[in-house]
């Protein structure tokens, strides 16, 4: 267990003007079964009009609206979380589970995904956290933490080809692989110790449980990692979305922190 | 049925179509192209005893359509008990992770049906699909059986047909049902899309506004129509008549300009009731259809009254061993396709062709269904002078309300060419009117 501090800073600059923007960011963790969240204080600029609600993951939803001109929207948050309360959530039964076990448009495997889940076999009595731990550790051994190679509209079959990646390719393709087997998985957003962006990892169906595996870093989660969103994948838990009017160049940064509270 | 002095006005009715504007739009090669919808003077007649029959199944159909769209946004017991595979249902295209949880206002997920059915030479009814998602055809019926009046008043004085031209009254009432607090609209994509004409005439008959996604905005949660002067008004109700896909660029196709950014948001929270509700089409997929009798008798424990043609799913093997056995005699249908495309005759094939297809078939399995070819009962048509036999369907159109309501009419297309099954407006066929006789 532990008691966590974050922060997470996001601003987008556009070099002309944009107008009648709208946005959902989906960057405000919940309180769960393994995560407790207290003193949340979120700002975004501009503020005109702002509604809040769940999407239809549970996910927690800041919907708005910026009319008149502007060339900068920015969202601070922070708050604290207590970590590592349980070592997974529960997820009711696995009939309910099932659009979790179906591939999507970036998890869809192809030739390449296909020829690397032949390699292995399991015995029946295998669990899926058995297999998925069998993924991780081949998926780590071969595939290569490279930034810049790969952007978030790369799929899981185009990042396996390319043998590296980041976060968001290594959930994708474990997300593939165990779908390959009809396990549940979920894609998840959060944040993580130590890193200065935010991080993805994957949660894999376990006997009414979601396990979470941060293929990544080749671990189980335990109380380093803050879950912001799940979904089926990457497009279920984008943090910003927006449509606006104006012919402009954006660009993004994006500033995390997480330390431990009192140090 | 006296003798039909309508028959001779069948050019009258045309020009007059023609000169409301009663088209419909296909694009082709990248262009634009209108078309005249060609009507034939010869109605489709149904008895009164007859109807009444179509229309205990219809009703009965509906209600399981719609409480099976419930149950698997919701409680999924369907799949829970394992009468519909789960496969079928998340990977049907017209699944939306995003209806998680959703209960529309009412419960209503499928306002507007379009039935299409067909009649074997046996006299028997056969359901040919489930259209839940925006279906078209309703105006065309409507507006002709208004022109034939004009051109021939006897043939309505000579022979007792129910009056079709409550089709609105049944829509504003479908609305209005739902409705949740302001004005009605009917979201149009613009002029370019096929069924416009169709749009605009349901909006001046139902006293709907007819909007473009530009003329809507979402503020404070709720859902405004903004006139020309400027002003907001609430909007209670969308009768939408674009697809889930391009409804909301913030949760569905990002790339799309005509939805309305927030749209399905508000919907969610209860303020703004969508018809035909997001995500309904995950009951109007092929292969879905194959379980619909399944869900009558699952939800409402009773025997269904119009059946299926015999459909075959290849998933299943014994199916997928029937199908290989009798290929040449079934019609295959892809279960991502509509509008008469995908469909392929077994008899058709040349050898080449069918190696491909069975290859294709037995890697995905799932993306097929097989049906007996049913042997139609022709209809007559007027070609020139002589009355020619014709394939022809029906599309019933049942609205859900507080109770279903089934259209005392309907939109019977026929196929021009009398070797040619598929009756599409898209692939050139015309229509009819629909008779329901009222003794």
């Amino acid at each position: 267990m532990k008691e966590l501090r974050f922060s997470y800073e996001m601003k987008l600059t556009f070099d002309t003007p944009i107008q009648k923007h709208r946005f959902t960011l989906k960057c405000m963790p919940r309180t769960t079964a393994r995560q407790e969240i207290a003193d949340l204080q979120v700002a975004v600029f501009p503020e005109e009009f702002l509604e809040e609600d769940e999407d239809s993951f549970g996910n927690r939803c800041i919907f708005g609206h910026a009319e008149g001109l502007h060339d900068c929207f920015s969202v601070k948050m922070t708050g604290c979380a207590r970590t590592g309360l349980h070592d997974r959530e529960p997820a009711g039964e696995l009939y309910r589970a099932g659009m979790y076990r179906c591939q999507t448009d970036y998890t869809r495997p192809g030739e390449r995904l296909c020829a690397f889940a032949e390699q292995f076999s399991f015995a029946p009595e295998d669990s899926n956290l058995t297999r998925a731990m069998t993924f991780m550790e081949r998926l780590y051994a071969t595939f290569s933490y490279v930034q810049g190679v790969t952007d978030i509209y790369t799929t899981a079959e185009e990042a396996l080809a390319l043998g590296k990646g980041v976060c968001q390719d290594y959930a994708h393709i474990l997300l593939s692989l165990c779908r390959m087997e009809r396990i549940p998985c979920r894609y998840v957003v959060g944040l993580l110790m130590g890193e200065g962006a935010s991080h993805a990892w994957v949660e894999v169906y376990e006997d009414g449980y979601w396990i979470a595996l941060d293929p990544t870093n080749h671990l189980v989660v335990d109380d380093a990692h803050i879950c912001i969103s799940t979904g089926r994948d990457y497009r279920d838990c984008t943090i910003n979305q927006g449509v606006f009017v104006g012919n402009t160049t954006q660009t993004q940064e994006a500033r995390v922190s997480v330390w431990e509270a009192g140090v | 049925m006296r003798e039909v002095d309508l028959y001779r006005h069948t050019d009258t009715v045309n020009e007059l179509l023609a000169r409301y504007g009663v088209k419909f739009g296909i694009y082709k090669n990248n262009e634009f192209k209108e078309q005249l919808f060609p009507f034939d003077a010869i109605p489709r007649v149904i008895g009164q005893e007859e109807f009444s029959y179509l229309e205990k199944g219809l009703k009965q159909r509906v209600l399981a359509l719609n409480q099976f769209i419930c149950d698997i946004y919701g409680a999924k017991q369907i799949i829970r008990d394992k009468v519909v595979p789960e496969e079928f249902v998340y990977l049907s295209s017209g699944y939306l992770a995003q209806c998680e949880g959703v209960m529309p206002s009412k419960g209503v997920y499928t306002h507007i049906a379009g039935i299409d059915l067909v009649q074997g030479k046996n006299r028997e009814w056969y359901i040919l699909e489930d259209n839940l998602r925006v279906p078209s055809g309703a105006s065309y019926p409507m507006i002709a059986r208004e022109l034939c009046r004009r051109s021939s008043p006897r043939t309505f004085q000579d022979n007792h047909v129910e009056d079709n031209r409550n089709y609105a009254q049944l829509l504003r009432a479908a609305m209005d049902h739902v409705n949740t607090g302001g004005h009605t609209v009917i979201l149009t994509p613009g002029r370019y899309n096929a069924a416009y004409f169709e749009h605009s005439y349901l909006a001046e008959q139902t006293g709907a506004h007819l909007v473009t996604g530009s003329e809507l905005t979402v503020e404070n949660d709720h859902l405004y129509f903004m006139d020309y002067s400027g002003r907001k008004e609430p909007v209670g109700a969308v009768y939408r008549r674009i697809s889930d896909e391009y409804l909301d660029p913030m949760n569905f196709n990002r790339e799309s300009v005509i939805g309305i950014p927030h749209i399905y948001d508000i919907y969610r929270k209860g303020n703004v009731a969508l018809l035909n509700a997001p995500g309904n089409g995950v009951a109007d997929d092929k292969g879905i259809y194959y379980f619909v009798p399944k869900m009558i008798r699952y939800y409402l424990g009773e025997e269904p009254i119009l059946q299926n043609a015999p459909t075959y799913l290849p998933f299943y093997e014994e199916d997928m061993a029937y199908v290989l056995e009798h290929f040449d005699r079934l019609v295959l249908k892809d279960v991502a396709e509509a509008g008469g495309y995908g469909v392929v005759f077994g008899s058709g094939m040349t050898a080449q062709r069918k190696a491909e297809f069975l290859a294709l078939l037995k890697k995905e399995p799932r993306r097929f269904i097989a049906q007996e070819v049913i042997d139609f009962l022709d209809i007559d048509i007027m070609e020139g002078q002589d009355r020619v036999p014709r394939k022809a369907d029906l599309r019933a159109f049942v609205l859900l309300g507080e109770e279903p309501m089934v259209w005392k009419s309907g939109l019977t297309r026929f196929s021009r060419d009398p070797d040619s099954f598929i009756v599409n407006s898209s692939q050139g066929g015309g229509f009819k009117d629909t008779w329901v006789l009222s003794q």
